[in-house]
């Protein structure tokens, strides 16, 4: 008979990285462009959102635009939404139809 | 209350969801073998179905888009569909990838709502998180919840109460009946029971006459008595089956024990890396027909290891091979176990199993440095060639989109949207 570690114990409240980064509907991307380097995401990322969220004002978005995929800042401005870049060498869309496919949760960069 | 979920148009909608570009457009899976595994509803709605050669389909509709399966996408959505209805029910059955029966007796007070807005939210779960719809059938029987499909198919929700069974069966053929074959069929309709209403109003004791115990199970089904078990538990690595297509049909006896030898590899490979080993192979070969002939064989001790299964497995060969043309091989290991540590049997040198390990501890790495068939058995090298000429164009997308970290062999759980964005 041995006394159990106590290491064990402690190592119970603690989490993995899988669950830590991945929720139930997470879906990956891999960033294509750098249409968001200002908030910190480039080309080659691995982009971890959530698949069918709502999203709010200020959450960073995958959004179909008339069959264009494209990754941005989505905000409601007078009861509409517009994509916003977080690059100046982009525009600001203001779509007719947009759907929203997931919220960005996280952002991986392997070196 | 018994509830089925069926996922519409399963390997299709879900290469539709990951790219999402080809929403709305005719899709079919299947490429490697060239025929359809599953169509998408566009492309059913064109006359394109499963079991159809890819040129047959591509005549019908010269703007289809095929792709070959990606399984291993399929298999991160089979489980994450069956995870999200297991939000709402503890007791679900796992009936293939794209299927499922759950119980839900009982639980309406608990999620305040009715059977039916169980199902709608399970519904509305599975397509937003997965971007794929699910037929739902609600029924007090396996059955009926079958039936209950059927008719909701694609997208819908149908819901059979007790009260109203007669109603549904009545436009249901008894060859459209889940679990009934086609010699039961034409059994039912020469004793005159064309719909499932009448041979559910027949009585039990005429039935039971004519009917053996499966068929009465089915009765008792349509009739709202459950008689068909619910089987909880998940199946595990109980067994390793690969098999393989070529084309055309070969009447070349070496070349089609050398593809069946390259299952036996591969099967192998896969138990190794569950270290799981086996004493019982099994060997089929279909013919070009169609018609299937396969043998059973077992060996005295646990192996995963091709070099001491190939003896028997040539044996067997022997035994089930008729001159003919084939057009498929196939091997199951069952009765897995541990592989390790291996239990040397009596009367054998241990020197020579620990050389097989060591050599096939090789071989793995090797695989990883150079693909899966950097070094083979000579018996499945005439398989090796035309594997390699092939699986050009036939790989799906997600193999090769990988990213820093993944190998060609082992990627992350997560599922990839393939689209470019902008």
């Amino acid at each position: 008979m041995s006394w159990p570690s106590p290491a064990e114990e402690e190592l119970l409240d603690t989490i993995s990285f899988d669950e830590w980064l991945i929720e139930p509907s997470t879906f990956m991307v891999k960033v294509q462009n750098d249409a968001m380097q200002n908030a910190g995401i480039f080309t080659d990322d691995i982009v971890i959102f959530r698949r069918g969220q709502k999203p709010k004002s200020g959450d960073i978005v995958i959004a179909d635009i008339e069959g264009e995929w494209m990754m941005r800042y989505y905000q409601i401005e007078e009861g509409r939404p517009v994509l916003y870049p977080a690059n100046g060498h982009y525009g600001v869309i203001t779509p007719d139809e947009l759907t929203v496919i997931g919220v960005i949760r996280s952002v991986i960069r392997r070196y | 209350m018994l509830i089925h979920i069926d996922g519409d148009s399963f390997f299709a909608s879900i290469e539709q969801s990951v790219k999402p570009y080809l929403k709305g457009k005719p899709v079919v899976t299947g490429k490697e073998r060239n025929i359809i595994a599953a169509a998408s509803i566009e492309a059913k709605k064109r006359g394109v179905g499963r079991g159809m050669t890819l040129w047959d389909a591509k005549k019908m509709i010269p703007d289809l888009v095929v792709l070959p399966t990606d399984y291993e996408t399929v298999s991160l959505f089979s489980k994450r569909m069956h995870d999200i209805i297991r939000r709402y029910t503890p007791v679900v059955e796992e009936y293939g990838v794209d299927e499922a029966f759950a119980d839900l007796t009982g639980l309406r007070r608990y999620h305040h709502t009715s059977y039916e807005g169980i199902a709608a939210a399970m519904q509305k779960d599975i397509h937003g998180e997965l971007g794929i719809t699910v037929t739902m059938g609600i029924a007090p029987t396996k059955t009926l919840c079958k039936i209950a499909v059927d008719k909701g198919k694609p997208a819908g929700l149908i819901s059979i109460s007790r009260s109203r069974i007669d109603e549904a069966l009545g436009g249901v053929e008894v060859k459209d009946i889940w679990n009934v074959g086609p010699a039961t069929a034409a059994l039912l309709r020469k004793y005159g029971m064309r719909t499932a209403l009448e041979f559910k109003q027949k009585p039990e004791e005429y039935m039971k006459k004519l009917l053996t115990k499966p068929g009465m199970q089915t009765w008792y089904e349509l009739n709202g008595i459950q008689a068909i078990p619910f089987e909880e538990e998940k199946v595990s690595y109980k067994s390793i089956g690969k098999s393989k297509t070529f084309t055309p049909p070969s009447n070349d006896k070496e070349f089609v024990f050398a593809q069946l030898v390259k299952n036996i590899e591969n099967a192998c490979m896969k138990a190794r890396r569950y270290h799981q080993g086996t004493t019982n192979i099994t060997i089929y070969l279909r013919t070009k027909e169609f018609r299937g002939v396969g043998i059973e064989g077992k060996v005295e001790r646990v192996t995963a290891y091709p070099n001491e299964l190939i003896g028997a497995v040539r044996e067997m060969f022997e035994h089930i091979w008729k001159v003919g043309y084939y057009r498929a091989t196939g091997v199951f290991l069952s009765n897995l176990q541990p592989l390790n540590p291996m239990q040397p049997t009596l009367f054998e040198n241990p020197a020579r199993l620990i050389r097989y390990t060591n050599l096939y501890g090789a071989i793995d790495e090797l695989r990883e440095h150079y693909g899966k068939h950097a070094v083979h058995l000579g018996a499945s090298l005439h398989a090796q060639k035309t594997q390699h000429l092939s699986s050009r164009g036939d790989m799906p997308v997600r193999r090769e989109m990988l990213v820093k970290g993944e190998t060609k062999r082992k990627r992350l759980p997560i599922p990839m949207l393939q689209v470019p964005l902008r």
